[in-house]
């Protein structure tokens, strides 16, 4: 100590500042340019070029995360009353439980004392796919009585599809509690988190909240679609024969009614349907056999009251019973 | 409601229509302004300045236009070649006997807006002499436009009863000669 | 730069937050701040008055509160969507991290950049658009010259 006293009083007074870093080395900070910094960035850029960025890390491993708070924060923020226990399970996905023994074993540790106590979603997900299907199958009827079952069919399966649902869990914020072997999450693996959660509410709050939270987070989904985005109807003058068949009305005879530029390249051509000499629909086109296509779409949206102009779906009937649970999130 | 898909929607909003014009016994200026409104697409609800949406429009008998006063003879059409003593200068009528569609082109030309797009609009500008035109404009047409002012009839499309039934300010005597 | 060079969205929600019920987009918020540095004085006198307040009024939104040597105290907000927001808050009185942090709350979590234009409908007319053929009269027969 004594000797670093008096480098460090010697130093002082030469004007130059020295830190002790241990006994015998002393550190000298100088102020210049940092020549090194350059060969440094570039061997860190060459570094980051051979071996491509970072993968990304979940949220749980990052700083700030305390997983019940997280859990709570969730059930509350979507004004629900989980059971914590089942919402907590219903985020374990049997992959986790897997890659987890299996990172104990590797670890070397005894089997008695590596033994986890999670259950997986399975059961879970199986219940809420299944609600969710007929749920949704229910509401379409529901809302659109007169739309044909292969089009509920089509319509249900665009809302469970794996697109939807997950965008729906990613906007939830689901993706940061799920518990998976892999990250990031396969969509299959977020699939089916959304559908444990759907499960574990059914479980602790019973039908009909579960079917609120269906509606507002699945069927609002359904806004600003058209029906044939989302089924797939290869003939649609075929279906509509059909349909005017069970209606006991004649079939649909197409007239071309109005054309412009019919010469040209970008020709416009104007087909109605006609049925017991009535306008059914019309429909343009740039070719008559597409606007004729076009024209039996229009009917067929018609006949089902999916137009744009429908009445919209009411998704307010349970404001009023709700008040929001107060939690306070501890951490 | 019409409740198309959307690419038939816009398909069918963007589509570019044809309108026929009689220009007979019309004068060009009025044709002119009526041609001018709709090839710039003025006369749509979708209209944007910077969306390309004029129509077509088709302008027949402008052999037969009718000037009004004393244009056909000091009406004066001038152009310059570029080279000097290049200045050329011809009144309506002879402008008009060397050229029948020339009169409305320009007065057309001038009433479009002076940008990159006056040339493609004056594309989209059909001009026939006679009231013949050929069957690909005929198949495009989609509606006429009704003429600004009325066709006068001339003295031979009277009949002979209505001649005499015309009202007369003065009864010529018997020894009247007419020039 | 002009306008059109500049990143641009359209009016938008998330997962058409609010049609159903309206749910708080934000998840998380983390306040970094120092023990000691004179720059987070007003961070720890809202860690001291309103943290706990704000925490109660916002069951939805887990809060942490992380002492760091930093210089700079900063509030991480991050939502739903997956977006996060650093804020400095360097000497910023209680009040104004208080205001802050409830516009953190209130917003999307959306980029904050342009928007196209300041209103937005996914069925744009009731009555459907317009083609060049809306309200024009019939006609039999292809347009031909009046003889």
């Amino acid at each position: 100590m004594a000797s670093g006293y008096i480098v460090n009083r010697g130093a002082l007074t030469l004007g130059i500042h020295y830190r002790n870093v241990c006994r015998t080395t002393t550190f000298t900070q100088i102020r210049e340019k940092k020549r090194w910094m350059k060969s440094y960035t570039y061997i860190m850029e060459k570094k980051r070029k051979i071996e491509g960025t970072p993968p990304p890390k979940p949220r749980s491993q990052k700083p700030n995360w305390d997983y019940h708070a997280e859990v709570q924060a969730f059930n509350c923020r979507l004004h629900e009353n989980f059971s914590l226990e089942l919402l907590k399970t219903a985020f374990v996905n049997p992959c986790y439980i897997e890659s987890e023994q299996k990172r104990r074993q590797d670890l070397g540790m005894d089997s008695e004392t590596i033994a986890l106590v999670l259950k997986g979603n399975i059961e879970l997900r199986l219940q809420g796919s299944d609600f969710t299907t007929s749920f949704l199958n229910d509401w379409c009827r529901a809302s659109f009585p007169r739309l044909h079952s292969d089009g509920v069919a089509a319509v249900v399966a665009h809302l469970t599809s794996s697109t939807v649902v997950c965008h729906v869990a990613r906007n939830l914020g689901i993706e940061d509690l799920t518990m998976s072997a892999e990250f990031p999450i396969p969509d299959d693996v977020l699939h089916a988190t959304l559908m444990a959660v759907i499960g574990a509410l059914l479980e602790s709050s019973g039908a009909e909240r579960a079917g609120f939270f269906l509606r507002d987070f699945f069927a609002t989904q359904l806004i600003g679609k058209d029906l044939f985005d989302m089924w797939t109807v290869v003939n649609p003058m075929g279906l509509l024969m059909e349909e005017l068949a069970q209606k006991n009305m004649s079939a649909p005879e197409p007239r071309l009614i109005r054309s412009a530029g019919a010469s040209t390249v970008l020709p416009l051509y104007f087909v109605g349907l006609y049925s017991d000499k009535k306008l059914l629909a019309q429909g343009p086109g740039d070719t008559v056999i597409a606007a004729e296509e076009e024209a039996s779409r229009v009917a067929l949206r018609n006949l089902y009251g999916f137009t744009d102009n429908r009445r919209p779906s009411d998704f307010s009937t349970m404001k009023q019973q709700h008040q929001p649970v107060q939690f306070v999130g501890c951490n | 409601m019409s409740n198309f898909s959307r690419t038939a929607q816009q398909w069918a909003t963007f589509a570019r229509s044809w309108f026929l014009i009689d220009a007979k016994m019309q004068p060009p200026g009025k044709i002119a302004t009526m041609c001018s409104v709709r090839l710039q697409g003025k006369h749509k609800p979708i209209y944007h300045a910077l969306s390309d949406c004029g129509d077509h429009v088709v302008v027949m008998n402008t052999r037969h236009i009718a000037f009004s006063g004393n244009k056909w003879e000091q009406k004066v059409y001038s152009s310059h070649t570029g080279y000097p003593g290049g200045f050329k200068q011809v009144t309506a009528a002879q402008l008009h006997l060397k050229d029948p569609k020339a009169i409305v082109k320009l007065a057309v030309y001038g009433m479009l807006p002076r940008n990159l797009l006056r040339p493609n609009m004056m594309q989209r500008l059909h001009l026939f002499a006679e009231d013949e035109l050929p069957e690909d404009v005929l198949a495009n047409l989609t509606e006429e436009l009704p003429q600004p002012r009325d066709v006068p009839r001339t003295l031979s499309q009277y009949t002979q009863e209505e001649r005499d039934a015309f009202p007369r300010l003065w009864t010529p005597p018997a020894d009247y000669k007419m020039k | 730069m002009t306008s059109r060079g500049t990143p641009s969205r359209f009016l938008q929600s998330v997962l058409q937050n609010g049609v159903g019920r309206y749910v708080c987009q934000l998840k998380r918020i983390s306040i970094i701040f120092s023990k000691n540095a004179q720059s987070s004085l007003g961070v720890r006198e809202f860690i001291e008055e309103g943290v706990v307040d704000y925490a109660k009024k916002n069951p939805g939104t887990v809060v942490y509160v992380s002492p760091n040597t930093c210089r700079i105290p900063k509030i991480v907000a991050e939502y739903l969507n997956g977006n996060v927001r650093e804020e400095m808050v360097t000497s910023q009185t209680s009040k104004e991290i208080l205001e802050l942090i409830t516009k953190l709350t209130n917003q999307s979590g959306l980029d904050i950049i342009r928007l196209r234009k300041p209103f937005h409908t996914d069925s744009p007319s009731i009555q459907g658009q317009w083609h060049p053929f809306t309200n024009r009269p019939p006609s039999i027969g292809p347009i031909r010259p009046l003889p």
